[in-house]
């Protein structure tokens, strides 16, 4: 074994140990809250990535199928059903609504699949505030139970989900057919890929754990509007997350997820007006200049100080590129 | 009956102006094969133009149309220069892909600026005239929205001459109709794709005026115009001035008439129900070109 | 048809209408197994329309299409290319932004007799970029090839389908005699593999040298079939088709 490959082995377990026992190691709740966050996000936006990085289909609707998970979940849990169930009804709902939206969304071309998503997340968005007007309140005596470090698990959990599932996307026959598509949907046809089976199933697997994320909101939030759920912030800040920190990578979502709550903490833009001018401005920039994200900027750097090893310290001439 | 009626009449003076904001997107989409999502937010701006110009020198929305459209003209050059230019030479599936991120990003980006600058507050112009209605029979018909219609139509009409006529027009058509052919024909279309976006922005200008002068206007309205100009674009067709309009007019109709059916709250969701009806029965568009 | 040769491909009375314009007419043909069969005729005849329909990617508007007997004249590309039919494109296509290996190893983990596993499928793609030589550049995105590379990248692509029925869009368009000369052999070695090959091409040369049947095309109808010898010989009519772009 390469001494850097122990040492980044070493690294990621040290890091691996830490996050495990973080609501051990602290019981600062501000910490404990902000890396909850930054494993909804990083889900969340994973959950995305699965249709939107790796099969290219880009959903401008997600926020309908994390709302969905939060709503059935948490109607759910709060007549009193185990979370444990509830959490799986509203992962379940998701993922029936994502095989109801999917199969005739995805036969829509070019612009259409995009718009006619963000078309189904107003209707439902819509639809949930008429119905559901009132703000959705934890009990007294859940309130007096409230503590972070199931939710923390679990969120963990998920996020651990979700990232095998991208993982298996990279490492299986049908992540490649998935990719392909992704790539070039005509040849991957001509190879025998059914390009649109293969689409239905990551936009089922992607609503499925969009809908987990959602029921896993459902158990942390205190109180919010179920409309508020459906929201297209619960669409923008996943996108942003994935395209900042690398489109159709492992992870990507995680680092951009970090890099995402660090800055909003940093310039402490919970208020929200900052928050959509700043993230949509790096946004934008990095669709513009950086479409590979910070994996691929990591990626860039890992090369050229590898070539700047091998070209020897002090060496005077320019390596070619 | 006669609210039925009136409903539908308002329904119909509104989607005129339907009309007319999905006009600019289509024309930017038919010839620059982008999609700018953002289009609503561009409304948004006219709509802010025309409140400003109200209030602090009591200039009439109908007469800040100008200024309203020069404004937004320039928004558009911007926006294209700085951001939209850069996808010109993708393909064209990564040239749409790219135009609805960056355009997403661009909607909140206005929205946030605007909500920034001028606050959430819903803003109104009450001109003298703003009350006056036209009887006829059992209904009512506003004359600011009369008036509205009126212009949106007279709009399309002088867009159309434009295209059909106009040097500049005749360019946009060709470029529109196959980029390589233009190229070749000396049609400068770069230049082309410039003006176009200007022109499609500055439509969108002219649409926000308009709705300021019956419509609040606030920064959060755009996502919902940016929806009904697509919608009128999925069912009108792209290229047909007097096609969109007619869309335009029968999604107010028939928004008014879901209004009237199920109740206000639902009035919005009747378009994008009839939006994904219409997608799932033609996938490609009901103006896609074989 | 040569009576020694069992059809693996029978195309009959095949039509394709494009907007009034008949761009494939009742056209009838086959394929044997094992045989090189050339599809030639001015641009706008018709040739390419034919490949999309045998290849899936277009649904005709009348006649029948036979696979190894089986009916597959609506049935998807995907299917087909189960069944054993894989193609290249008239303009090459690719998955730009996956490497030259990847771009192989998806042929053969789906395709006729896939493998199930990405690892093996990694093996047998490099040693089809072995075959078609570009296997030292299996590191690089598809979307950096030169011309010349990403033809030879399609047919490995195709291969790893293990097609029993090559179709191949103009492969030698745009290549150097040199590189003609190579694809010439290389479609050989793969027919000595016992894989039938129908192409679409303009270069007189290469037709020559490979097909044993060459099928003429003028508006959508075939007017003209047999050896090259005797196509080529056939009246100047015929030769006025053959318009080298």
């Amino acid at each position: 074994m390469r001494p850097s490959t122990l040492l980044s082995g070493v690294g990621l377990a040290c890091g691996g140990a830490a996050v495990v026992l973080l609501p051990v190691l602290t019981a600062n709740q501000a910490i404990l809250s902000w890396a909850f966050l930054v494993l909804l996000y990083a889900a969340l936006a994973q959950s995305w990535n699965l249709l939107g990085g790796f099969a290219g289909q880009v959903n401008l609707g997600h926020a309908a199928f994390f709302g969905l998970g939060v709503l059935v979940t948490r109607t759910l849990w709060l007549g009193g059903t185990p979370i444990a169930v509830a959490l799986l009804a509203g992962t379940g709902a998701a993922t029936a609504a994502g095989v109801i939206v999917g199969a005739p969304s995805l036969r829509l071309r070019g612009p259409y699949f995009a718009i006619g998503t963000l078309a189904v997340a107003e209707i439902l968005r819509i639809t949930v505030g008429n119905a559901l007007p009132d703000v959705s309140t934890l009990p007294a005596r859940s309130l007096a139970a409230y503590t972070l470090a199931p939710r923390y698990y679990l969120a963990l959990l998920v996020m651990g989900l979700v990232t095998g599932a991208a993982w298996w996307l990279t490492s299986s026959r049908f992540g490649h057919g998935v990719v392909a598509v992704r790539e070039d949907e005509a040849v991957a046809e001509a190879i025998g890929v059914d390009a649109f089976r293969h689409k239905l199933w990551v936009f089922a697997l992607s609503s499925c754990f969009a809908g987990m994320v959602g029921g896993v909101f459902a158990y942390y939030h205190l109180s919010f509007y179920p409309a508020l759920a459906f929201g297209p912030l619960w669409t923008f800040d996943p996108l942003v997350i994935v395209y900042l920190g690398g489109v159709g990578t492992v992870w990507g979502p995680l680092i951009g997820a970090v890099f995402f709550l660090v800055l909003q903490e940093a310039l402490s833009l919970q208020v929200g007006e900052l928050h959509l001018l700043v993230f949509g401005v790096l946004f934008i920039v990095v669709v513009i200049a950086l479409p590979g994200g910070f994996v691929e900027a990591l990626r860039g750097l890992r090369r050229s100080g590898a070539r700047w090893l091998r070209t020897g310290v002090g060496a005077r001439s320019q390596p070619p590129p | 009956m006669s609210i039925l009626a009136q409903n539908l009449i308002f329904g119909a003076l509104v989607g005129g102006l339907y009309g007319l904001a999905a006009v600019g997107l289509s024309l930017v989409f038919g010839v620059l094969k982008m999609l700018n999502v953002a289009h609503g937010e561009l409304l948004m701006l006219g709509g802010y133009v025309a409140f400003w110009l109200f209030t602090l020198f009591r200039i009439d929305p109908f007469v800040s149309i100008v200024p309203s459209a020069l404004a937004l003209f320039l928004v558009g050059v911007v926006l294209y220069r700085l951001l939209f230019a850069r996808l010109v030479f993708a393909s064209d599936e990564t040239k749409l892909k790219n135009s609805i991120l960056i355009g997403f990003g661009v909607s909140l980006v206005l929205q946030t600026l605007v909500l920034i600058a001028w606050t959430a507050d819903e803003r109104s112009v009450t001109t003298a005239a703003a009350g006056a209605v036209l009887p006829v029979g059992d209904v009512v018909v506003p004359l600011a929205r009369l008036g509205a219609l009126a212009v949106a139509f007279l709009t399309l009409g002088g867009l159309h001459l434009f295209l059909q006529y106009a040097r500049l027009g005749r360019a946009i058509r060709a470029t529109a109709d196959d980029v390589e052919g233009a190229y070749l024909s000396g049609v400068p279309v770069p230049a082309v794709f410039l003006m176009t976006f200007g022109l499609g922005s500055a439509l969108a200008g002219i649409a926000g005026a308009l709705v300021s002068t019956t419509d609040a206007v606030s920064p959060s309205i755009g996502l919902s115009w940016t929806l009904k100009a697509l919608i009128v674009v999925v069912l009108g067709g792209v290229g047909h001035m007097f096609g969109t309009f007619v869309a335009g007019v029968f999604l107010g109709v028939a928004e008014s008439a879901s209004g009237f059916l199920l109740g206000n709250a639902y009035r919005e969701i009747m378009g994008l129900v009839l939006f994904l009806l219409v997608l799932s029965l033609r996938p490609q568009g009901l103006f896609a070109r074989e | 048809m040569p009576g020694s040769r069992i059809p693996l491909l029978e195309v009959e009375a095949l039509s394709k209408t494009f907007g009034g314009l008949r761009a494939v007419d009742r056209l009838t043909f086959a394929v044997g197994e094992g045989e090189i069969v050339g599809l030639l005729g001015p641009n706008g005849s018709g040739k390419t329309t034919t490949f999309n329909l045998v290849a899936g990617a277009l649904r005709p508007d009348g006649g029948e299409i036979r696979f190894a007997g089986r009916r597959i004249t609506r049935s998807a590309p995907s299917l087909r290319a189960h069944l054993g039919i894989a193609r290249t494109f008239q303009l090459v296509r690719m998955f730009p932004n996956l490497t030259v290996l990847e771009n192989v190893l998806v042929g053969r983990l789906y395709g006729r007799d896939r493998v199930a596993s990405p690892v093996q499928a990694r093996t047998e793609a490099l040693a089809l970029l072995g075959l078609v030589g570009v296997e030292q550049k299996h590191d690089v995105l598809a979307v950096n090839l030169t011309l010349g590379e990403r033809k030879r990248l399609e047919i490995a692509r195709a291969l790893a389908a293990r097609p029993r029925l090559l179709l191949l869009d103009e492969p030698a368009a745009g290549l150097t005699p040199r590189e003609v000369d190579a694809a010439v052999a290389l479609f050989r070695r793969i027919r000595a593999q016992g894989t039938a090959i129908a192409l679409v091409e303009h270069n007189v040369r290469a037709v020559r040298a490979l097909c044993d049947r060459v099928v003429v095309l003028h508006a959508g109808k075939q007017i003209a079939q047999g050896t090259p010898a005797e196509v080529f010989a056939h009246a100047a009519v015929v030769q006025a088709y053959l318009g080298r772009r």
